[in-house]
Parts: structure tokens; sequence; C-alpha cells
């Protein structure tokens, strides 16, 4: 940041020529002659602030544009560009002047910086013209009468729950090439109404979720689908306001890292005080007065496909219908989060917060605990979701739930606990049939020792050494046997003289006579 | 942002137009009488009940007089959350065309009226309405040919545009009669006040806003006393059209009782016995059956000759499509409609709305509980297991055979045995499907049986014996689900059966909810084979239960006996 007198000093000649004539200055001397007039000039009380307050409507938008690009200021080519975009209509070349103007008042200087010139502010005018733009910037964009749109700020926060619900039952299967399957994308269609906030037919908000839960390593890709990685748990256990602030900044990453148009509309509704609405079109006016971009096609539909649609479905920003159109405003949240957010590490618990219905439906309010939405996810199958999340218990779920690790006991006391007005009787009762019908056959792991002969059976049976080793008997001919024991076995049946051949045959081979033979006691 | 909350009130109003409400709360009563006014209840289990707003349930609305700003004044009253506009939007759009189009008295006939005329010229275009409608009598008026009034209507409520039918009624043959304080029996007999404020509501007094519609109240309030009422405001000729001959039956022996008719004014219109009087009760049957050779419904030219001043709709939910065909050419005659379900499976409510008329009264049956005019009902599943010989046979049998050897399971008999022995000294109904086993039944508990073998006479005399008290057990099969008016009966016992429609299962509850005399609740028990393809019937019938709202407890006994599994 350089001050005005720096700036000049390291002026042209000929620019110094110019300035000295435009003030009414005498235009002779050297160089260090006209720099010492013009500075003795500007340095007379109120200048160059005092200037501000005579400025024509071309000189403010141009003011405005090299402020707005901030310290380092702005490439002179592309300022002219703009500037003659926006008041000259692309034909008359008076950006040069307009600028020219600028640099006699000093409020705008020229600079030379990593071989281009740029205009940049003074410090010295810096932060009065920043106190007056704002000022004005507020008063222009400032809308009264706004009747707030009632859009859920918990959106996104809920689809992620929904979505890690999913993984973690193991619904979401993937291509080949990684992406969700079709099928695990419709899963998602009973998720609310996205056209609410601005979202189409297109993949948003789910690749956004998706997205943002394989990036911090919620989910991991395993074979075929996605399933729930181990710090999960952890992540579900965070305050709501900290899990925000990871998806706004996984937003930032993602869509307003690469769009100078959406940080401009961050910053200037950042600007606006709290609780002030500013009305959208002349946000947007605004916007492109201060970009230093050239204005990139379709912004409108760039903001409302990534920009109000996200920040309205995460809490950040609030929509409003004012007299002359849709007006926004940050929230308190999205304020915070946007200056920080809270520590890490706190943890969310609620209160009794969902009903069980007797027709096995549960019915979450919009504004339930998120810890208590995803233990419903993993639990019951969604029916639909709006402002009110409605979800059915079903067999299949359950027992789902139960064979990826869910302690049956854990979840009947997770529905008892956060259930308002307790389980009904005939849920209770057939979730506790479910629970005894889960568990009812189980797989064991074990070996069979076939032999070709009920009576060689008989004889192993009545061995000293190797009964010991035989678990049981399921027909005449085969004998059960414990994996740990197979080795030892093995040893023994071979000093017996039985030699299995090697492998395990299959459950349907019928050994030949004499594969496993009648004993040959040693003559 | 999180939604504006406020958390004590009852209703959530969502975008796709249905409303919860939660029940319990200081406002949740009013919010459910208030949404009765203008939705249709989807169900009603324990803590939310959920409603839907559709085009047809505000244009009911609308035809008992109210306006999308009392709708939606009503919904912002008890919603937590803001109203969705998309919902605000359908209420007034909707409501708003509730009036556009009415059928008024013309010289030649009916002649259809817009508020709108541009709404004639681009509405009457419509090749649905076209082939109904004559020549233009004024911007906005249209001539409409009189034998295709209720054709007419029924094509416009399919487009959106609800036609309000004020062309007027032709007076039927008149008939002098009263209903009776007290009735043949000997009891005293008034209408209760909301029997008296349906009637009112229908008849509205007499004028061409009414006198065409139907009545929505649940099993066991009274319909027939209803349309006895409405019979005797009407003082004219009247023919009833009820679900089988047993309602017919009925509806003869509660015509005679309440009223001043003798039976040379009432007939009965069956296929034995075929009497034309000045009151005369059929069968949707009747009326549908064709004479051979296919061709015209015979019997409809005979009864559609009388100057009939009202017909009755017994059961209208269950009005077979002939009929409708048959009533869209009744449109000069008064329409009353009664049902307890206005829910149809085939989905043909608009149709009713368009040929018998809007929805003119509806009282919530949790409200008549309140009330105390309608008994409250506690339904128990009572799961009872198959003996270890039997659970073999299960085991190893087809899947069609599973179903069965649960349906019959010979364990079932000693819980019927010891539930009768509970519930001596009540009525007790014993339902079942199969008649083996339901003989069975009959013959431990030495009780009759009613069976579709049974001829009428001899069912008649038993249901008469049942009623006043010479019975205390029937057991009946699948032949009692519709319009047998059994009030005295507190217990019903479900042996076997699958689920059948949903009417079905309301009815055969409706059996027993009729108010008891203590103030007792009813029970309904439904023995289930536990472990079996019996218990996936039960569920589904459990779901439909707990969505009407009754308390369903599952146990693997009796009450008092339930264990957990």
């Amino acid at each position: 940041m350089k001050s005005l007198r720096e700036l000049v000093t390291e002026y042209h000649e000929s620019l110094l020529r110019d300035i000295a004539g435009a003030l009414g200055l005498p235009a002779g001397g050297d160089r260090a002659e006209l720099v010492s007039k013009i500075l003795t000039f500007m340095a007379s009380p109120g200048f160059p602030t005092a200037n501000l307050q005579r400025l024509k409507p071309e000189q403010w938008l141009a003011l405005r544009l090299v402020a707005a690009a901030g310290p380092s200021g702005v490439v002179v080519d592309k300022c002219h560009q703009r500037l003659n975009q926006l008041v000259g209509n692309g034909r008359r070349r008076v950006a040069g002047s307009i600028l020219f103007s600028l640099i006699r008042e000093g409020l705008v200087c020229l600079d030379h910086v990593n071989y281009r010139d740029v205009y940049l502010v003074p410090t010295e005018v810096r932060q009065p013209l920043a106190s007056l733009l704002d000022r004005e910037m507020v008063a222009q964009l400032r809308v009264r009468q706004v009747k707030a749109v009632p859009l859920d700020g918990r959106f996104l926060l809920r689809f992620t729950h929904h979505y890690l619900g999913l993984a973690w039952r193991q619904r979401l299967g993937l291509t080949r090439s990684g992406h969700l399957k079709h099928q695990a994308v419709l899963a998602f269609s009973a998720f609310g109404d996205r056209r609410t906030f601005g979202w189409t037919d297109g993949p948003e908000p789910l690749d956004f979720v998706d997205g943002f839960c394989r990036r911090r390593g919620l989910v991991l890709t395993g074979p075929g689908m996605l399933t729930a990685a181990a710090d999960l748990e952890d992540w579900i256990e965070l305050a709501e306001e900290h899990k925000q602030a990871e998806l706004f900044r996984y937003w930032q990453k993602e869509h307003m890292t690469r769009d100078a148009d959406f940080r401009l509309i961050l910053s200037i509704l950042r600007s606006m005080p709290p609780g002030v609405w500013a009305d959208e079109q002349r946000l947007l006016r605004e916007t492109r007065v201060r970009s230093p971009e050239p204005p990139r096609g379709a912004m409108e539909s760039r903001l409302s496909r990534h920009f109000w649609s996200y920040l309205t479905a995460l809490g950040v920003l609030e929509k409003g219908r004012g007299p002359s159109g849709p007006a926004w405003r940050l929230t308190g949240a999205g304020r915070r989060v946007i200056e920080g957010g809270p520590s890490p590490g706190e943890i969310t618990r609620g209160g009794a917060s969902f009903y069980v219905q007797p027709d096995f439906e549960l019915v979450l309010p919009p504004d339930v605990d998120l810890g208590c939405l995803w233990q419903v996810s993993r639990l019951a199958d969604l029916l639909s979701a709006d402002q009110v999340m409605v979800y059915r218990l079903s067999r299949a779920g359950f027992h789902q739930a139960l064979k990826l690790g869910m302690d049956p006991a854990e979840a009947m006391a997770f529905l008892h606990g956060r259930a308002c007005g307790g389980l009904p009787q005939n849920v209770e009762y057939t979730l506790r049939s479910w629970t005894a019908g889960y568990g009812r056959v189980h797989f064991v792991e074990a070996f069979l020792l076939r032999c070709d002969d009920p009576a060689l059976a008989e004889e192993i049976l009545a061995s000293r050494r190797l009964a010991p080793l035989i678990r049981g008997r399921l027909t005449p001919q085969d004998l059960v046997v414990n994996r740990e024991d197979l080795p030892r076995l093995q040893e023994l049946l071979q000093e017996e003289g039985y030699v299995p051949p090697p492998g395990v045959a299959d459950l349907a081979h019928k050994p030949p006579a004499g594969e496993i033979t009648a004993p040959r006691r040693p003559e | 942002m999180r939604p504006r909350r406020e958390s004590n009130l009852p209703c959530i109003v969502r975008q796709d137009g249905t409303v919860l409400l939660e029940i319990g709360g200081p406002l949740s009563e009013l919010a459910e009488e208030r949404l009765a006014s203008f939705a249709e209840l989807l169900k009603c289990p324990e803590h939310v009940h959920t409603y839907r707003i559709t085009p047809l349930s505000l244009w009911n609305a609308a035809a008992t007089g109210l306006s999308a700003g009392r709708v939606l004044r009503y919904l912002r009253e008890f919603a937590r959350y803001p109203v969705p506009d998309a919902v605000a939007r359908m209420v007034r759009e909707q409501m708003g065309r509730y009036g556009q189009l009415r059928l008024l008295p013309g010289a030649g006939g009916p002649v259809l009226v817009a508020s709108d005329p541009s709404l004639v010229s681009e509405i009457c275009r419509d090749p649905l309405v076209f082939p109904y409608l004559q020549e233009r009598e004024g911007a906005d008026r249209v001539a409409v040919d009189p034998a295709h009034r209720g054709r007419l209507k029924q094509a416009f409520t399919r487009l959106g545009y609800p036609v309000i039918d004020e062309a007027g009624y032709e007076e039927g043959e008149p008939l002098q009669f009263a209903l009776r304080p007290i009735t043949r029996c000997g009891k005293a007999f008034a209408l209760r006040p909301y029997q008296q404020a349906a009637v009112d509501a229908f008849w509205a007094d007499g004028g061409t806003h009414g006198g065409s519609g139907v009545i929505v109240m649940p099993c066991g309030a009274g319909k027939t006393v209803v349309g006895l009422a409405v019979m005797a405001r009407v003082q004219s000729h009247t023919l009833v059209l009820a679900t089988s001959v047993t309602a017919v039956n009925q509806w003869y022996e509660e015509i005679l009782d309440r009223t001043t008719l003798t039976p040379d004014a009432v007939g009965v219109y069956t296929s034995g016995v075929k009497a034309v009087r000045p009151v005369t009760i059929t069968t949707y049957q009747m009326l549908a059956s064709r004479r051979a050779g296919g061709g015209r419904l015979g019997h409809f030219d005979l009864l559609g000759r009388q100057r009939w001043g009202l017909i009755i709709y017994d059961e209208v939910h269950l009005l077979p499509a002939p009929v409708f065909r048959v009533t869209a050419e009744l449109q000069a005659r008064r329409r009353l409609g009664l049902t307890a379900t206005p829910v149809r499976e085939d989905g043909r409510e608009g149709d009713v709305f368009s040929l018998i008329g809007p929805r003119r009264f509806n009282v919530p049956w949790k409200l008549l509980e309140r009330q105390g005019w309608i008994a409250t009902a506690c339904c128990r599943e009572v799961r009872v297991p198959l003996a270890g010989e039997a659970r073999l046979t299960y085991a190893l049998s087809g899947p069609r055979t599973r179903f069965r050897l649960a349906a019959e399971n010979p364990a079932k008999l000693e819980v019927v045995r010891e539930l009768v022995g509970r519930h001596r000294g009540e009525r007790v109904l014993i339902i079942g499907q199969y008649l083996r086993q339901l003989e069975e039944v009959a013959r431990q508990v030495r009780a009759p049986i009613i069976t579709g073998k049974t001829p009428e006479a001899e069912r008649q005399t038993l249901y008469r014996r049942f009623r006043t008290g010479d019975i205390g057990v029937l057991v009946v099969s699948r032949v009692a689900n519709y319009a047998v008016d059994l009030p005295e009966a507190t217990v019903a016992i479900q042996v076997s059966g699958t689920f059948g429609s949903r009417q079905e299962e309301a009815q055969r509850l409706g059996r027993i909810l009729r108010p008891k005399r203590d103030g007792t609740p009813a029970h309904f028990y439904t023995l289930v084979t536990g472990d079996s393809r019996e218990q996936y019937f039960a569920a589904k019938r459990q779901l439909f239960l707990v969505e009407q709202g009754y308390r369903y407890d599952i146990g693997d006994g009796l009450p008092g006996e339930g264990k957990a599994p």
C-alpha cells in the first residue's frame, strides 16, 4: 500500500505535466520541480478527501471500480475496458479522461506493478472512501417492507445426515467409475423439493454432499458401494454450527474460489448491517460495477444454481420478497460461519424430538436434532421430506441395521428415549419380535470329516487319540471338526494311517472307497 | 435460517398439500374440527393425524359456504410454520373455480351460466363438454341438453371446473308421513343434534342450493336415521338403494319402526319380491342388472317410470359404475348419499361429487366418540402359537396351504372359548372366513352360525334374536360384512380372514361401534397364528386400523397375559 506522496513521486514526467496543467500550476521546470509543486498543492488542508464530496456519477463509478480491486489495484487497460462498458456502452472511449480527472484530484493514483500500469487508491483516501462507499452502498441496496420467504436453512445439513445414514446402511451403490448409481441417486428423490432453493433437475445438491462426505473422509469407497468411515460417528457428534461451517468452507472451495462475483456479493452482503435486506437487482448492479472481471454471461443463472441455492439451504443467507423483487441478507449463523464458526468438538444433544406413530411412521419436525436424524436414517426408510421428514420402520430396514452392527438394545433405547409420547405398544411388540427373529439362525464355521464308510466313522470316534478332536456326528459318515483342530487332526490321521487327500472337497463330494481307508494298523 | 416456529400450534402444512396435525395439544381439537371442513382425513394414528387438501375437498368446502380466505385463515391460525405458497395458491385457485359455472333453470331446460363470459368461450369448446351443450343464449350462458345434465357436470369436474347445479328438482309424488317420537318397538326416538344438523345441511331450507349431496358419518352414528329424517322433510315418494338384501330388509324394518308409514306404503324390490310402493327399497345390483341379451338396464326402466322425489344411495362409496350411468340421468331428482368412508377404492370420488352432489355434512368420528355417541374401540391382536405337530405340518407345507393352516390353527379355539367366557353377558360376534373352522367354533361355544348358505329368513331371525339378547354369541362368515345393523354387539372376534378392502375392514369394526349403555369400550380381537404367513395379513390390518385411529395392541395371549416376544 502506497501513499499519495510516494506514488506521485514515481509518476512519469509527462503525466506530472498534465496534472500540473489541470491543476492550473505552472507546467515548466524539471521533474523534481513538478513533483514538488504538485505535492505542495496536494498538501493543502482537506486534499484529497474533500474532493470525494464533489464527484460526478461517472467519476464515482470509476472510483468504485478502482477501490473494488483492493490495494493491489486494477490494470489500466482492464479498468478502461470495464468503465467504457459501464458508462459509454462500449463505444465512447471516456474512461481515460474520467480516470485522469480522479488522478488530478488525488483520489486515484497510477503505479507500475509487475511490468504493468495499474490504478489504485492511495492510503490516505482508502479509509474515508471505504466508509463513504459503504454508507452509500447500504443506502442504495437497503430495501424495506420485505417478507421473509420460509426456506429451510437446515436443508443441506439434513440432506447430509440422510446421505450418511444411507451410506451407513450400504444403500449407495457405485458404478465402476466410482459415481453413485442411478438407483442410489433415485433414493434421494423423496428428499424435499429442491426447486424451492432454485435447483432444477441437475445433480445439485447430491453431487455437493457426495463430494463433501468423500473429501471429508466420512465415507469410504468400498467395492461397489459407499460405506461409513470409522470416524463418521465422531463427526455426527459435532455441534450443528460446526458442521454448517464445514459445509460452508467446502462450498467456498468448490464454488466461491473460482467465481469472483460470488466473493464480491458475499462481501457486499457482509458489509450490510445485520438484519438489513439488500435488493437483489441493485445488488447485482453493484456487483457488476465493482467486479474487476468483464461480465461473464448469465450471472443470474450461476447465482441461482450455485450461490443463492446453497447459501440458503445452508442457512447462511435468508431470502425475502421485497416490493421490487427478491431481497437477501445474512443470517446470524451465516455471519458467524463466515467469520470463523464455533470451536469444533462441541457435542450436540437434543431432547425428545420425533413421533413414532402406531403405523410405524416416524415423523421428524424440521428442527429435529441432527444426531437423532442420523440415527433414524440408519433404522428406517425415508418416505417423504420437506419441512417434515417422514420415515417408516420396516422389518428389512431394521434387520439391515442390526446386521451392520447396530445393537438391538441400543436401537430400542434410542426409540424409547427420543420418541415424544413413547413407543406405541404395537410398534414396540413388533420391534421386539423383529429383534427376536434376528439371529435365531446363524452360520458356524466347521469342517466335515467325511468317511467312505459308517464303520470307519465309528472307529475314529472310538479312537482315544482322535475322538477328542471330533465335535459331533452329523450323519453316519460325516463327523464335525473345528477349523483350528484341523492341522492336528490331519497329523493324527496320518499317524493312524488314514491319509486324506490334499485340499477341501465340496459338500456334494462322495469319497471313493479307499480315499479314507480303514485303519491299517502297523503289523 | 430455521423456519419460524410457533411451538404450541398443532399443524404443519406441507408443500404437497398434506397437513399434519399434532394431537394432544390445547388447540388440536379445534384445529381438527377446522381441518375436517376443507381437507380429507387420510389417517389418524395416535400422535399425528394426516389430512390432505385436494381440489375436491376444497370444492366440498366451498359448497358448505367456506371461502378461500377463511380456509387460509384457518391454516395460518394453526400452522406452526408458514403455509407454503403453493398450497395457498391452490386453495385460492380451486376455491375460486367453485361457483364460476352454474346450472340455472331456463325456459327450455337448464342453462349453464358462467361468471366470466370468456370462460364460456374457452371451456365450452373442449371436446369433453361440447357434445352436451346446445346453442349460446348470451355472452355468458349456453343451453344444456336436459338429458345430459349429469354427464355435463361430470365432464366439467374432470376439467377442474365444478358446476353448481341450481337448475331445480322435479317434485315427486307427495307422501305424507312423520318420524315417530316413540318407535313401534316402544323406545323413545329423537334425532341427535349432529343428525339434525346433517338433515338441515342437506335440506338447505328446501332451496335449489341444497337437496343433493353426501352426508359422511362414521359407522354407528345413525346414517339410516338421517336418511329417514331427510325422507320426512322431503315428503315425497322415495327410492332407497342399498348394498344387499340384508341391508334392504334392515331399511324396511327401520322405516316401519321409526316412521308413521304403514307396510302398504313401503315396498321391497329384490329378486325375490318385486313391490313398487311409495317408498321402495332395492339393491344396486337390481338396478344395474340387465335383461337377457345385455342392452338397457331392465329394472331401472321399471323404477325410472315412478315419480320419485328423493333417491337415497346407502353406502354411496360402493355405488357401482352402471348406477353412476343411471344416476347421470336422474339429475332432476333430489339425491342423498350416505357413507362412512368417502374414499372409493376405484378413485371415483369426483363422480360422486358431480352426480350425487357435494359433501353437505361431515362429522369426524373422534368427535362423536368424545361426545359419547359412538363407542371407543380397543383392538387387540392375539398371537396364538401353532402347537408342535401342527407347526411341523405347517413347516412342511407349500405356501398356499400354509396360510390356511395358520388361519385354521386349532389352538385358536381355546382362545375363542376363553374370550367368550371373559365377555359373558355381552353380545359377541365371531367372524371368520373358513366354514369348517366357523362350524367348529360354533359347536364349541354353542352358538348359532350364519353363512352364505343360511336362508335369508333364517338370517333375519338370528339377527333379530341377537339384537334382542336371546342369543349372546353369533358366529358369522363374511356375509355379515356390510350393512348388518347389530348395535348391541360389543365384542367382535375375528378368527380368520385375509385383509379385505379398506371399507370392508371399517364395516367389520363398525358392527361393534355403537355406543354402549354403560359407556364401556367395544372390543375387537383378531386371532393370528404367530410366526406364520397370517401375520403378513394381520400387519396390513394393523396398519389400516391404527391409521383409522384405533388403539391397537398385540400380545402373546389375552389382555393381562401379554408377554414380550
